[in-house]
């Protein structure tokens, strides 16, 4: 192929008529949808799948939240404010589950002292912690043309990339409940459903909401969790 | 859009001196739409997607060439995700963007009615290749992602209508199928893939080799 004849020339002038194509469609690919914080949230729940939910019909939970951090970090490595939602937390699991049938016992005495069967009873407990999670990544250079230096009236040359850092903590609550009367017979913990509600930290305003939220739809997503008669 | 239409435009003009029929190229702007097992994943339409094709001439109504072409959805959803693992089941719910990228590599044979120098001229083909299929999704913090190739087929049929010397409009409709190679990213066993693709673009009487 003759790289200088007139009808090579012709088709590499294409070449940036295609280029152009091809970056408006790839540039009006990626929608931008416009998350927020709570667009962060998620909601897994998973159970034990051949368990008899209908067989249980009462419930114990402690009245506190296991907070899970480093104590290794600093004098005081609980986070700020970790326990302002506990009550919160607390007294939506056992709506919930109430909601469901289910009784609460106020503790183990009433076990024995009501004559209820250990295997009827399914044990509640709540936990939290949190991961702070950093990394690097390489910005794109052309978003600074123009505008970042205004003075020079044209714009103006930027470095081809830099490098920007981010930081962010994702928070969880995680609801076990396991079978009480097994766990008591085989001295270790056997899980039947789990519940853990995961996101972002550092947005007070949200937070109450989206926790009530997560909680709520962790239940409204487990339509076999509820009690016999 | 008035932009890429300009560009269109400024293509077949440039090409409008073209010399040779032998040989056919061409550009599309390609829309998908899902069908079967892709549109429970994902059930919006692409309207992202191009494609550039060859094609030699084999004799007055044959041709043989080859098409790259790519697509992208993306969908935000809030779907309840339920997932089985041993014994082991759940759901996992939040707001979700689904992704796929489609990025098909096929030879084809086309026949056209009617004879090289006519203004309209409808054809049909089959398309063979590979289709490179990567699937995402983005839930909470996390990007879950799974990418595979597939073998293909796409049977297509359109038309050309002259716009100018030797540049026509090219208007097709493609049913790209990818056949199973492994598992999806939920689990599944089957991953195969369907979709009508919609196809339109210029192609001119000019190759590039």
């Amino acid at each position: 192929m003759n790289l200088l004849s007139k009808k090579s020339l012709r088709r590499l002038a294409l070449a940036p008529v295609f280029v152009l194509v091809a970056g408006l469609v790839i540039v009006g690919c990626y929608e931008d949808y416009g998350l927020t914080v709570k667009d962060y949230d998620t909601n897994t729940t998973m159970y034990v799948a051949a368990t008899n939910f209908q067989g249980y019909k009462y419930f114990l939970m402690p009245d506190t939240v296991m907070h899970v951090y480093d104590r290794t970090i600093g004098s005081d490595p609980m986070p700020a404010g970790a326990r302002k939602y506990d009550e919160q937390i607390l007294s939506l699991t056992a709506s919930n589950l109430q909601a469901r049938g289910f009784t609460r016992l106020s503790d183990t005495l009433q076990i024995i002292s009501g004559g209820i069967d250990p295997n009827t009873v399914l044990a509640v407990l709540i936990g939290q912690f949190s991961v702070d999670h950093t990394g690097y990544y390489y910005d794109y250079w052309y978003g600074y043309w123009g505008g970042y230096y205004p003075y020079w009236g044209y714009g103006g040359y930027y470095p081809p990339s830099y490098v920007s850092t981010y930081e962010y903590t994702v928070g969880s609550n995680v609801t076990e409940i396991v079978d009480y009367g097994k766990s008591n017979a085989q001295r270790k913990a056997a899980p039947v459903w789990v519940g853990i509600i995961s996101g972002l930290t550092g947005d007070p305003a949200t937070a109450q909401t989206r926790i009530s939220d997560g909680i709520n739809q962790t239940f409204a997503q487990s339509p076999y969790l509820y009690a016999g008669q | 859009m008035t932009n890429l239409l300009k560009t269109f435009v400024l293509a077949a003009l440039l090409t409008a001196t073209a010399v040779g029929q032998n040989q056919m190229s061409g550009i599309s702007w390609n829309i998908g739409i899902p069908t079967g097992q892709m549109s429970s994943y994902m059930d919006k339409i692409s309207y992202g997607g191009f494609g550039l094709e060859f094609h030699k001439f084999t004799g007055e109504n044959t041709s043989v060439g080859i098409l790259f072409s790519w697509n992208v959805w993306s969908n935000l959803t809030g779907d309840i995700i339920p997932f089985s693992n041993g014994g082991v089941s759940g759901a996992v719910s939040g707001t979700q963007i689904r992704y796929y990228n489609s990025f098909p590599i096929l030879l084809n044979v086309h026949y056209y009615l009617n004879e090289k120098n006519a203004e309209f001229r409808p054809y049909a083909g089959l398309n063979v290749g590979t289709y490179y299929i990567l699937q995402r999704l983005d839930i909470g913090t996390w990007s879950l992602s799974n990418d595979q190739w597939h073998f293909g087929l796409a049977p297509e049929a359109g038309f050309m209508v002259e716009v100018s010397n030797r540049t026509y409009l090219n208007v097709n409709a493609r049913y790209n199928y990818a056949f199973d190679s492994g598992s999806t990213l939920g689990g599944k066993d089957d991953n195969s893939l369907a979709y009508w693709g919609i196809n339109a673009g210029l192609v001119w009487y000019t190759g590039w080799f």
